[in-house]
């Protein structure tokens, strides 16, 4: 017997209806179970190939699998190595987060990172040496993620830095993240000045190294490597997001590390100041989130006819989305500047645009996604806690599934919505909900605020249009 | 005569093999009868004058409302020469259940059963509506007194009431009852921007009914009641323990 | 002697207090054994190795479900416990505000709980919305029109391979298990099937059934276009075969215009293959109306024909003028205009039987003129006539002092969705145009005694203005007919 064969003789039949309203009132006088749908038109401009796109026959099986790939990979800390040998970053090419950008367009806190990373790898000696390098093409870059790594706020890596390196033992695949540096004025806000200098090549000398020895040690230990995704988990559950709140998950990082750093073989003091530095940066575990997102995200890529997105990243000018069913395409328009709350005296005047890699912790499902699970963000970012519940809720209806690895308590432990749909933002045209820190429009100033921030809706509708070309025609 | 849709409440309870039927009244939209004990309403599908009754079986056609057309055929509730026929289920509404309860700043009351059952009059007589009102709301928030109501309304209602009403009234303690009071009652735990407009449209059902329902949902939910005189009786002390 | 059911889900993860839920619903299945549903945890391969279970290159990532049972079919039923377990915590947890509110859903698919969805978006917007649907496990009524073709195809063909139907496009009358979609008469559920590719005129047979005291419990619209060449019957072929597979029903209906030719052909062959009988109620010219299709099936049960129902006197002389027609539903219209033009001659209309008779509805009538309100163009920011009276209740008035005018006939179509009392709103211009202007009134009453308006009560209010009103469609136009005097030259 047919599906429909089975409605007929149902005798409780339940309806949603999309459109006229007096349809639905009709139902409700037979006294029909009924759900009112709030329906309405996609973004203009986009029906066409919004249709073209709905009507390929691969996109529900390529979406179902790009989950089921999102939600078997694991992440498990392996290695810390400098960029150098782990990404084979050339002599004078950086790294940066975002999508391609050009000296010409870099924002404020870009173009100080940059200036920080020839400062610091001594291509040049002064800011002004920097610039003028920078400015005639003596250094080459690309996006962090065209090597599969991330980078939080400007994401400058230089060859000397030493990465994070994560593993996913379901495909293999291994991504990458700087250590972070810590609040105030640091590299990835774009400040340059000495103590700035200092602190990277602290981070180079002693920390690196010292954590590479603990996370051989622990790999090699009963325990096995670090599981960044159990941590993960964990943390949802504990108030974090993984995305502007990773206290609970830096606290745990360091549970699991210390004894191996305790036993490397490093100085008391160089052990002290490592585990003051570790301890003392509440956001330290981002720079493990990330890639961890990194590699859930990963998992999906390239699979014909899949509408889901890949990444989403900004690098302080453009937002930019990639979509499994197109690739490597990046999809860009101008970032829109986040709105929350200011520290200090600091005004929407003094805010950057969007900027960072920290995007994939939502295209991976957290963050601004798990915003139920972290009422204490919710303040910080200028909203109440039934605001947060409700941007979660809104999370679901354009996203192909949860991810039941990160339960959200107040949801009754509902998994995380995972898997954005290009179309079902184009149709609902609710955009995905990013929580993240503001950095200072002029170099070097640091955090200003905290706030909300979406992709531009043209991110979404360069996207559908891609994936349309790439799918049968039709009509 | 068509079909007709019963509430699921009824579902598990309809006599099979019915003995006694006794039509009790019809007005507006609405025939009330006893079925061997049990108090079942009939009432038009497609009217929205008249909030669709947890206990109601929902005909057709107004003719089908007129007392002398009801009997039992086979022990089975019947229209004219045909029993009828229970073609669907609809399921009435039902309080969302909250861990929203009264905050410090509200002091929810307790009403006093034995003063307000059977109180004033018609069908459903304003005593046994503000009742209905604290009941649903309780049901709701797990009020600590639920049991403890809903007990003294099951042994006293028989003597005190219409059959109807304490029908009613078992179904409030369940957290069932009328669209409008349910979406008061949801408003009001979900703390949302339509709570206004939804004691509005409460307040229009019936008619003092909807009046009283919403005064024991607020009484429930520990919203004060000051100044209305029909409320002012109930405030008093020897109507509501604390 | 046991059955063992072992099955590793790859990348299935569950957090360890639902599977304990599971796990017990799972273990007090009725002739289980043994059961274990967890995560492959070493600490939970012991467990399943020390009950016995061997499981194969487990990993930690993997849900593992063990169970032993005394026989398959208790494993099966542990299998469904297990799944009926899983979907209560989803559902539970979509249901979970958080103590917040919950907003509505924007999209079709959201509504995770219906098995059917109710179409009515703008035509561009509906192919989107429909998909998703689909994809969700609903059938599909499509009461948008301007769909495209190639859309209506795919669709079609989506809701083939997933065991579903699409209603539509411009579909506006269904009805499912006695549930009225769209404009729908109330009927007692009953023996006759029907699968219409033309609205009103299902609910025309339906209403007649109804009088006829037989049942009709469903009522599958396949949308105007699918007896076309390109479309090919795709849902009129699963309309024929659910309803044949429906144990209620004896006898089934297609009612529709003349398909294209080799689909017909196509469909009475598939017909011939089904279990119950078909009969075909194909309108059109030298084509058998509505009433005389009802009176087939009353025949082919063995259910007496009754006298259709009529109210009023139709006035004794027989009056000088054309004929005029006012319909809301464009197939009652076409049926009337096919047995007038057998008579009369040429019938103007906006959806004329002739290219040659294309009239403008919004100029005055020419001679005979039949004008179906519902067409497209009349209804351009406007309700549909059977919701909103005005136009025709403004053309009546025109035609009861257009000296030309000799009868007119109308529709006055009934059940849910429409106006919910015409006859209050026509009575006036129809009292005015009788008594004032001395036209005789004649009225289709397509409605059913268990319609929201009242059958008897419609037909009251409408035979004390004056008019005569009689159920069957093909009688009113007969009798409207005969109403005219035909002058010498014609």
């Amino acid at each position: 017997m047919t599906k429909f064969q089975g409605l007929l003789e149902m005798e409780d039949i339940k309806v949603a209806t999309a459109g006229v309203p007096l349809l639905a009132d009709a139902l409700s006088d037979q006294l029909v179970a009924l759900t009112r749908v709030d329906w309405r038109p996609a973004v203009p401009g986009s029906q066409a190939a919004l249709d073209r796109v709905m009507a390929d026959v691969r996109r529900t099986s390529a979406n179902s699998l790009a989950l089921t790939r999102m939600l078997a990979t694991g992440a498990q800390l392996v290695d810390v190595r400098q960029a150098s040998e782990a990404l084979n970053l050339e002599t004078r090419t950086f790294l940066h987060a975002g999508p391609p950008l050009t000296w010409e367009n870099a924002s404020g806190p870009m173009r100080g990172a940059l200036i920080g990373g020839v400062i610091f790898e001594g291509y040049a000696d002064n800011p002004e040496a920097a610039e003028k390098l920078l400015a005639s093409g003596g250094i080459k870059w690309e996006p962090c993620h065209h090597r599969n790594a991330v980078g939080p706020m400007a994401g400058v890596v230089t060859p000397s830095m030493w990465m994070f390196e994560l593993l996913d033992p379901s495909t293999g695949n291994h991504s990458w993240c700087s250590l972070n540096e810590g609040l105030g004025k640091v590299l990835r806000y774009g400040a340059y000045s000495d103590d700035v200098i200092v602190r990277l090549q602290w981070m180079t000398e002693v920390l690196g190294p010292l954590l590479k020895t603990a996370v051989k040690r622990r790999n090699a230990s009963a325990a096995g490597p670090v599981d960044v995704k159990a941590i993960l988990s964990q943390m949802i559950q504990m108030g974090d997001e993984g995305h502007n709140r990773n206290r609970a998950g830096t606290l745990m990082l360091i549970r699991d590390l210390l004894p191996d750093m305790i036993e490397s073989g490093a100085s008391t003091t160089d052990l002290a100041t490592a585990t003051r530095f570790i301890g003392g940066n509440d956001h330290f575990f981002l720079n493990l989130a990330m890639p961890a997102c990194k590699l859930q995200t990963m998992a999906a890529r390239d699979i014909p006819g899949s509408s889901v997105v890949t990444v989403m990243a900004r690098n302080g000018t453009d937002f930019g989305i990639q979509v499994s069913g197109t690739g490597d395409k990046w999809f860009t328009a101008p970032a829109d500047t986040p709105v929350g709350l200011f520290l200090g005296s600091y005004t929407e005047a003094d805010a950057n645009p969007d900027i960072g890699d920290s995007a994939i912790a939502e295209t991976a499902g957290i963050g601004g996604f798990s915003m139920a699970a972290a009422p204490a963000i919710v303040r910080f970012v200028g909203g109440s806690v039934p605001d947060a519940l409700a941007a979660t809720r809104r999370m679901y209806e354009i996203t192909v599934g949860e991810n039941q690895s990160f339960g959200i308590p107040v949801l009754e432990f509902r998994g995380a919505p995972t898997g954005i749909d290009v179309t079902r933002v184009i149709r609902t045209g609710i955009l995905p909900q990013i929580n993240t820190g503001m950095a200072g429009r002029l170099a070097g100033i640091g955090q200003v605020g905290a706030g909300l921030v979406n992709p531009p809706m043209a991110c979404f509708e360069g996207a559908i249009t891609g994936l349309a070309e790439a799918s049968p025609q039709v009509g | 005569m068509g079909v007709a849709v019963g509430s699921s409440l009824l579902s598990p309870i309809l006599p099979k093999k019915a003995v006694h039927l006794a039509i009790l009244g019809t007005a507006s939209g609405l025939t009330w009868l006893n079925l061997d004990g049990l108090a079942v309403t009939v009432q038009l599908v497609a009217n929205r004058a008249q909030p669709a009754l947890p206990t109601s079986i929902f005909v057709q056609s107004p003719a089908d409302l007129a007392p002398e057309r009801f009997g039992l055929i086979d022990g089975r509730l019947a229209l004219g020469d045909r029993p009828i026929e229970i073609s669907r289920w609809w399921q009435p509404p039902r309080v969302r259940e909250s861990s929203a309860s009264s905050s410090s700043s509200r002091i929810s009351k307790t009403p006093n059963v034995e003063l307000l059952l059977g109180s004033g009059i018609g069908l459903t007589p304003e005593g046994d509506d503000l009742l209905a009102g604290w009941l649903v709301m309780a049901r709701a928030i797990g009020h600590p007194a639920l049991t403890k109501v809903q007990q003294k309304v099951r042994l006293t209602a028989a003597s005190r009431t219409t059959l109807f009403s304490a029908r009613l009234l078992e179904c409030a303690s369940e957290g069932f009852g009328v669209a409008p009071l349910v979406a008061y009652v949801d408003a009001l735990t979900s703390n949302s921007n339509t709570t206004q407009a939804n004691r509005e449209s409460l307040v229009r059902v019936g008619h003092s009914s909807g009046a009283a329902l919403a005064k024991g949902v607020e009484m429930a939910f520990g919203i004060p009641q000051n100044g209305s005189p029909a409320v002012a009786d109930y405030d008093k002390e020897r109507v509501c323990a604390q | 002697m046991s059955e063992i059911h072992v099955e590793t889900r790859s990348g299935a993860y569950r957090d360890s207090v639902s599977l304990l839920e599971v796990s017990r619903a799972v273990a007090q299945t009725p002739g289980v054994q043994d059961a274990i549903v967890a995560m492959g945890t070493p600490l939970n391969l012991d467990l399943m190795r020390e009950l016995g279970f061997v499981i194969d290159a487990p990993s930690a990532n993997d849900l593992i479900i063990a169970i032993r049972a005394i026989n398959k079919s208790q494993i099966e039923a542990a299998l469904a416990a297990m799944a009926n377990e899983f979907d209560a915590i989803d559902r539970r947890a979509r249901a979970s505000s958080g103590g917040g509110e919950i907003a509505s859903a924007r999209s079709v698919g959201r509504a995770h709980d219906a098995n059917l969805a109710l179409i009515s978006v703008p035509g561009s917007g509906a192919f989107a919305e429909a998909v998703d649907a689909l994809e969700s496990g609903q059938s599909v009524m499509l009461f948008s029109d301007n769909v495209p073709v190639w859309q209506e195809i795919l669709l079609k063909d989506l809701a083939s391979s997933l065991d579903l139907l699409v209603m539509g496009p411009d579909c506006g009358t269904a009805v499912i298990n006695g549930v009225g979609l769209g404009f729908a008469n109330v009927v007692t559920p009953g023996p006759i099937g029907i699968v219409a590719a033309s609205g009103t005129g299902a609910q025309h047979v339906m209403c007649l059934l109804d009088q006829a005291g037989v049942g009709v419990t469903n009522c599958v619209g396949v949308g105007g276009r699918d007896l076309s060449s390109s479309v090919q019957g795709r849902s009129t072929i699963s309309a024929l075969n659910a309803l044949s597979e429906d144990r209620r029903t004896k006898a089934i209906v297609l009612v529709s215009k003349p398909p294209a030719p080799e689909v017909a052909q196509m469909i009475r062959k598939h017909a011939s293959t089904l279990t119950k009988p078909v009969i075909f109620a194909l309108l059109g010219q030298g084509l058998p109306d509505l009433t005389s299709a009802t009176e087939d099936i009353l025949n082919t049960i063995g259910t007496p024909v009754p006298k259709w129902k009529s109210w009023g006197h139709a006035p004794l002389k027989k009056h000088p003028g054309f004929l005029r027609g006012l319909y809301s539903g464009g197939t009652v219209c076409d049926e009337a205009m096919v047995i007038a033009s057998r008579e009369l001659g040429p019938i103007y209309s906006n959806i004329p039987l002739n290219p040659s008779w294309h009239h403008d509805p919004f100029s005055s009538s020419r001679e005979n003129t039949f004008i179906d309100f519902g067409d497209d163009a009349m209804t351009v920011g406007r309700a549909h006539p059977m919701i909103d009276p005005t136009l025709r209740i403004e053309r009546l008035r025109k035609e009861s002092v257009d000296p030309e005018c000799g009868v007119i006939i109308m529709d006055v179509v009934l059940g849910h969705g429409a106006d919910p009392n015409p006859a209050a709103s026509l009575a006036p211009a129809i009292k005015e145009t009788i008594s004032a202007h001395g036209i005789p009134v004649v009225i289709a009453l397509i409605g059913a005694t268990g319609d929201p308006q009242g059958l008897e009560r419609q037909a009251d209010l409408l035979s004390e203005a004056g008019a005569y009103v009689t159920v069957s469609n093909a009688a009113a136009i007969r009798k409207a007919i005969s109403l005219i005097e035909l002058s010498e030259a014609s």
